[in-house]
């Protein structure tokens, strides 16, 4: 039974994607912001992170940059719902992926998707 | 100026070649003028012989630092040169030393004396030709009967000529200074003169017109007194050779003293020389009395002219500044109550599109009469009559639009203190304004764009779960029936949310131009708190300060003001702790010119609606972000952050301002800033 840790600060985006995530069979932990997601990366072993990406209290990008140092193998997934304020979405796009996330997934998206993209990531891992 | 003697051999022998061609050039000049004025048996009478006393005294006026030294120790040397050959008596060579020197020593102190910065005489100046006129008549009245006491002890005359020798060495002594040293004077002073009032170099330096009135005028009085002579009249010389000051006033009233000396030199030499050669028997001190009076009346006048001619040149240079001035000036009369318009220059005339003819003699109250600031105009009013100063933005108002000046004024006060009239300088900020407008339009664009990426990101993570909500419904229809029906509620509220803050979007972006009626800003305050009353916890205490009654009409929308007064309220109350306090106040305020702090707004009338927290304060970056949209500091979940932002939008719509006095631990003190709307305008 894999685990994910999924990093999240909007709770109805949260409860739904963890929803979808359990009914595909996994285990989901679920971190408000990205302060609480680096306690539990520190003491539970995770087979895949989604984390939004902007958000208060260490926001995605430190996260992934954080995770980097720490757990480089772990894949990730990014989320993002555009950037208040400054940054563009492209912006946001590249930076999450020069920072190791493996994709980038654009809110509101259909939570399948999600959960086929989780499935093709650890397949990929795995091998 | 005192004389700088050299203080090293090396200066004293790099000084050399110039201070001995001064004392060469000296020496020539004065034993030529010896010579000439010794030679005219007439000029021996009328003592125009005593020329070379007109060359010291005007060579040491003219003479700065080491020169003045050079130039007595020529004079010296002449007239030991002059005595010896005169008198060839070189028994009493001890006694001639004596006397020889008294001249130019007298000469020297009295002439640095007036040059002296004490005094305030450097020669340019016309006053201290005024002081100079004085020296004249003092050096000669000291040094000739000096000169006549010793020239009676050894022997060179008789004691008994004393009585009539004096005066006569005085008086020619005079004329010979007062024909030569003022000539001298002018000469050096146009080489050199720096004074603000003399006439500049210029407009005087001889040409055609000038040459002929100084020259030829001189010359044709003297042929003319020549004539009256000649017609061996005795009776038309007695009156005619007054006729002489016509010329010499004529030239002292068009050109000033310098050209008034050149004038007495001419004629004075010209009547000596046509009474030389007629052999006029009349007495010398007559002739001499005659023309020391031209020269001291030629003088005289001509200074005064001078000065006077200074201070209408600079009287008018002024005046002309201040006409040609690319800033808008108006001078207003405060002897009346009206406060007319005493003057007004050509820039005012072209920004209120109004001749001067116009604006003269009108208030200056109705350059800016149909305007909207009637207020301000009418303080402005207040503080010129307390001769106050002022600064102010207001409309003028012209016949085909407005412009936006800024006025800013101060009384004029003569001599004595008082002001009998009030300076306006207007600039015209119209453009400034414009770009100020624009800029504001810019930064709401900027924030507008904030606010759509904001509402995006917002909407989004509203949409989304809306979406995947209804999917998990479905697929948890059949064995999770309370999850479903919570998803349902879940959806439910989640676009009621997106409605509301589409709804606040639209609060914030609207339009600036809109016109409002103006209300009562009091009963609008009371009015809003009555709604959020509910929402402020029992424990905090809730001060509110309004006074019942009319404070005052602002221009704004009372939904406005429930929406400012809701979010700041709630922000207070999200802020302090259970048992802390929220004050609430309205009243009117007055922003003087020159109030300095951030954000204060522009001087004038406001009311202003004060909401202040013993909360915890914000520090210095939140502060300053405190107005972003969607910058908020609540957790997760709790408000969108738009609260105060949609309070920062209605309070620029309006054209107030909001500030905001926060230090952690003491609290929060939001203060907004509505313009007071006129009486006189309610519709």
């Amino acid at each position: 039974m894999a685990r994910i840790l999924l990093v999240e600060d909007a709770p109805e985006v949260r409860e739904s994607i963890k929803d979808s995530l359990e009914l595909a069979g996994f285990e989901v932990d679920e971190a408000p912001d990205g302060k609480v997601a680096c306690e539990l990366l520190a003491a539970r072993a995770y087979a895949l992170m989604i984390t939004d990406l902007w958000m208060p209290n260490l926001d995605g990008l430190d996260l992934l940059k954080h995770l980097r140092k720490v757990n480089p193998k772990l894949p990730v997934i990014a989320i993002s719902g555009g950037a208040p304020g400054r940054a563009p979405i492209d912006y946001s796009v590249a930076l999450a992926t020069t920072y190791g996330a493996d994709t980038v997934f654009h809110k509101p998206f259909d939570n399948d998707d999600l959960v086929d993209a989780v499935n093709a990531l650890l397949l990929q891992y795995a091998a | 100026m005192n004389p700088q003697f050299p203080t090293s051999i090396r200066e004293f022998t790099r000084a050399m070649p110039m201070g001995l061609a001064v004392v060469a050039g000296y020496v020539a000049a004065h034993y030529g003028l010896s010579l000439l004025s010794f030679n005219l048996e007439i000029a021996r009478n009328v003592s125009v012989w005593f020329l070379p006393g007109g060359l010291l005294f005007g060579s040491l006026m003219v003479a700065r630092g080491r020169q003045v030294g050079w130039v007595m120790a020529g004079d010296f040397i002449a007239r030991m040169i002059w005595s010896a050959d005169l008198w060839a008596v070189p028994a009493n060579m001890g006694w001639l030393t004596i006397t020889t020197s008294i001249s130019p020593i007298v000469y020297g102190v009295i002439t640095t004396t007036l040059k002296s910065p004490r005094l305030g005489a450097g020669f340019q100046s016309s006053t201290a030709v005024m002081g100079l006129v004085i020296g004249m008549v003092l050096a000669p009245a000291i040094v000739a009967p000096l000169m006549c006491l010793t020239y009676a002890t050894v022997g060179l005359f008789a004691w008994e000529n004393l009585p009539t020798l004096i005066p006569s060495f005085l008086i020619g002594d005079l004329v010979g200074i007062g024909t030569l040293a003022p000539l001298i004077m002018a000469l050096g002073s146009l080489a050199r003169d720096r004074s603000p009032h003399a006439l500049p170099w210029k407009a005087w330096r001889p040409h055609g017109s000038v040459l002929a009135r100084t020259v030829l005028l001189p010359t044709v009085a003297a042929l003319a007194l020549y004539a009256v002579v000649h017609s061996e009249r005795p009776e038309i010389y007695t009156s005619g050779k007054f006729l002489m000051f016509i010329p010499l006033t004529m030239v002292a009233l068009r050109d000033g003293w310098r050209g008034a000396s050149i004038a007495i030199v001419i004629l004075n030499f010209s009547i000596v020389l046509a009474l030389t050669v007629h052999q006029v028997p009349i007495a010398a001190i007559d002739i001499q009395l005659l023309l020391l009076s031209y020269s001291l009346f030629a003088l005289i006048l001509g200074v005064v002219i001078e000065e006077r001619r200074g201070a209408e040149h600079l009287s008018a240079l002024l005046s002309a500044a201040v006409h040609s001035s690319p800033n808008a000036v108006a001078i207003i009369d405060l002897t009346q109550p009206e406060q007319r318009l005493l003057f007004v220059n050509e820039a005012l005339t072209a920004l209120s599109a109004r001749s001067s003819g116009a604006l003269l003699g009108t208030s200056w109250r109705d350059l800016h009469g149909d305007s909207l600031d009637g207020r301000r105009v009418q303080d402005g009013s207040e503080r010129i009559k307390n001769r106050q100063p002022i600064d102010l933005e207001v409309r003028l108002t012209r016949p085909d639009g407005q412009s936006i000046v800024r006025a800013k004024g101060g009384p004029v006060n003569d001599q004595k203190g008082r002001g009998t009239a009030y300076l306006i300088t207007y600039f015209d900020i119209t453009a400034e304004k414009h770009t100020e407008r624009i800029e504001r339009e810019r930064e709401k664009l900027i924030s507008l764009g904030h606010l759509a990426s904001g509402v995006a990101h917002e909407l989004n993570n509203l949409m989304h779960p809306i979406i995947n909500f209804a999917k998990l419904a479905e697929k948890r229809f059949d064995t999770d029936p309370d999850r479903v029906h919570r998803y349902h509620d879940n959806i439910r509220s989640l676009g009621i949310r997106a409605g509301e803050i589409v709804q606040k979007v639209l609060l914030f972006a609207r339009p600036q131009q809109q016109v409002r009626g103006p209300i009562p800003l009091a009963d609008a305050v009371i009015d809003a708190l009555d709604l959020i009353r509910t929402r402020v916890p029992p424990t905090v205490t809730l001060t509110v300060s309004v006074p019942d009654g009319s404070a005052g009409l602002a221009r704004i929308e009372s939904t406005e003001v429930t929406q400012i007064v809701t979010n700041l309220v709630l922000n207070a109350v999200h802020a302090v702790p259970k048992d802390g306090a929220i004050t609430i106040a309205v009243d009117a305020i007055t922003i003087e010119p020159g109030a300095k702090g951030a954000a204060v707004p522009a001087p004038g009338r406001y009311l202003r609606l004060v909401v202040a927290d013993t909360g915890q304060g914000m520090d210095e970056e939140t502060r300053c972000r405190v107005f972003e949209p969607f910058f908020s500091t609540k957790p997760i979940g709790e408000g969108t952050g738009l609260g105060l932002s949609v309070v920062y939008g209605i309070v620029v719509a309006v054209g107030g301002a909001i500030t905001v006095d926060s230090a952690v631990g003491t609290g929060t003190t939001f203060s907004v800033f509505l313009p007071e709307a006129i009486d006189d305008e309610k519709d």
